[in-house]
């Protein structure tokens, strides 16, 4: 087939049909397990078991969450969850902020390898300091509290740097420049004008940094101890470990658990990829 | 004077104040004092990064080589955790492990990234629903995600192995069986694909128009301009993301923790479990140190190779970084 027939084919003989059947084909098994969990949590104990799998909850019924609500201390995990990602949020917001528009506009000797070395960090796991970090900050008394979770996203994480930085170099020089020229020092220009402008990259930030506190595992798993200070996701394991066969319980706990971030994606959704595409990974 | 003129002059004022003061005060006196407020900007996180990243770092590496029973003091055992670890099989089972995930999870992953971003990233009906599809399980995976999986492949009353029965397929154990368990958290990581999709689509946007419009001209079709337009364009970020997913498998530890523990007979036991059991099961933080040092120096010498080989296939356009 040559060049040209081929790109015939393509344009005349592939139909709409074809291109949208391959892009549902594909989106079914994204889509199935959520609307799995979601019917699971709906349905009749006795029939989440059945075989083949019955996909309409009919009698429909909020039993299982109801009982799985009680089962374990759900209102305080969420609180909780809520305390720790809240702060990590505010944190990451400040503080990469404000060093991606140090490395975006100002100068300084050494400034390329700085950067190189904040992007550098991306490639240490978090397995191999997470010993000496429990050392330290056990030494400090902070274990089975949340400040081992929440201090460190005050010093700024080299992802959202990058992606503070990408955004504030978008956007032209000679605002800062004229700024400081009537008075402004860098803090209050990025304070007063650089901040203001950033909403899309915030948002981005904001967005990615809860995902990222609501979702971890392995740190309040490392850190935190008692029930009573349990996040969401050790929270989950917990029951898991103890009511492993009890699958009408489990759907519906992770369903509440999964919904308050489905939201806020889908609330922050626009915000967040046009943040994700302006910031430039060009 | 229109407001375009206004903001102008505005400009040309600043300008020419500039050029005055450069005149007057030399420009070091303020190349200085912005550089001043470089690091005073920057130390946020300069500070964090000897506080949690460089120490922890320098400590995981002397932990590596000291015998830490916790009431009692640490005592210098030199190598001897490095040569311990020639004779444990469980150490070589997590490193064949954690390659096997890696290599599972990150072609595929990129692969399927790419094909999805290519296409949603259209102007035709319904692409943003299809986006947020592809998109949603990334942004809520998390512990409950994962026990929503290992419902999925449970063997009696699961999804999979229901849709396997429609077609006359008695589906394996997946996770209680040792020779599935692997395939399976593969399975559920390409999930998770939607973030791949986002940066592609990201970086497909950049891709000025003009060059396929030049490309058309020329009579390609869409596979030579796929070929030579798109992949070189954007396999800087193609790059990126392979480096971040790559030490994304080398950090999996979550869907192991929860849903294996790292059985069936250590068929998950992933390199970051087996530290953590260590470290914080067993109570042998020497030991964990130095497994920790082989995880970083892995992904270390792995990073070096991709950059390494990054010369024969990333393009960078000129002037670009």
């Amino acid at each position: 087939m040559t060049e040209d027939t081929r790109s015939r084919f393509f344009h005349l003989a592939v139909p709409e049909a074809v291109y949208y059947g391959v892009l549902i084909a594909l989106a079914v098994p994204f889509a199935l397990p959520l609307l799995w969990m979601v019917s699971t949590s709906l349905k009749p104990a006795g029939l989440v078991y059945a075989s083949p799998p019955q996909w309409i909850p009919w009698p429909l019924t909020l039993d299982n969450l109801t009982q799985a609500w009680g089962l374990l201390d759900f209102p305080r995990f969420f609180r909780n969850t809520l305390i720790v990602a809240g702060l990590t949020v505010a944190g990451s917001l400040l503080s990469s902020s404000v060093v991606g528009f140090a490395f975006a506009t100002l100068p300084g000797r050494g400034k390329g390898i700085l950067f190189g070395l904040c992007l550098a960090t991306v490639m240490v796991p978090t397995s191999v300091t997470l010993i000496p970090l429990f050392l330290l900050f056990s030494r400090l008394g902070w274990v089975n509290t949340y400040l081992p979770l929440i201090v460190p996203h005050f010093f700024a994480n080299a992802f959202y740097v990058f992606l503070f930085r990408q955004f504030f170099r978008g956007l032209p020089a000679d605002l800062f420049e004229s700024a400081e020229l009537d008075g402004c020092n860098p803090f209050m220009s990025y304070w007063r004008i650089a901040l203001p402008l950033s909403r899309p990259a915030l948002a981005t930030v904001a967005v990615f940094a809860f995902l990222g506190a609501w979702n971890d595992f392995m740190g309040p798993l490392v850190y935190l101890s008692t029930n009573e200070t349990f996040t969401i996701s050790l929270g989950l394991s917990l029951f898991q470990g103890s009511h492993y066969t009890q699958l009408h319980y489990l759907m519906p706990m992770s369903l509440v658990a999964t919904l308050p971030v489905l939201i806020l994606f889908l609330a922050a959704q626009r915000y967040f990829v046009q943040g994700i595409v302006t910031t430039g990974f060009r | 004077m229109s407001n375009g003129d206004r903001v102008q002059a505005i400009h040309q004022m600043h300008s020419d104040s500039m050029l005055r003061r450069t005149r007057h005060a030399p420009m070091g006196v303020l190349a200085k004092r912005r550089e001043r407020w470089f690091y005073l900007l920057v130390s946020p996180w300069l500070i964090g990064f000897l506080l949690f990243q460089a120490l922890p770092l320098l400590g995981a590496l002397l932990l590596s080589v000291t015998e830490w029973p916790l009431p009692q003091p640490p005592a210098f055992v030199g190598l001897d955790h490095f040569q311990a670890m020639a004779a444990d099989h469980l150490f070589g089972r997590t490193l064949f492990n954690t390659a096997y995930y890696a290599l599972g999870t990150v072609p595929a992953g990129l692969l399927l990234g790419l094909i999805l971003a290519l296409l949603v990233n259209r102007r035709r009906w319904g692409m943003r629903f299809f986006r947020t599809i592809f998109f949603v399980p990334a942004v809520i995976s998390g512990v409950a995600t994962i026990l929503l999986w290992g419902w999925i492949f449970n063997p009696r009353y699961g999804l999979v192995n229901a849709a396997l029965a429609l077609v006359g397929v008695r589906g394996p154990g997946w996770l209680q069986d040792e020779a599935w368990a692997m395939p399976a958290l593969i399975l559920m990581s390409l999930w998770t694909v939607g973030t791949n999709m986002v940066v592609f689509v990201a970086a497909l946007q950049g891709i000025p128009r003009d060059l396929y419009e030049a490309a058309e001209l020329d009579g390609a079709g869409e596979w030579p301009r796929l070929r030579h337009v798109t992949w070189p364009l954007i396999s800087p970020v193609t790059f990126f993301l392979l480096i971040v997913n790559l030490v994304a498998a080398f950090q999996v530890f979550t869907p192991t923790y929860v849903l294996t523990r790292g059985g069936p007979n250590n068929a998950t036991l992933t390199l970051p479990l087996y530290i953590y059991l260590n470290a914080f099961a067993w109570g042998r933080l020497g030991y964990a140190s130095a497994l920790a040092m082989v995880l970083f120096l892995s992904v270390l010498l792995l990073t070096f190779v991709q950059f390494r080989l990054a010369d024969r296939w990333v393009f960078y356009a000129s002037g670009e970084r």
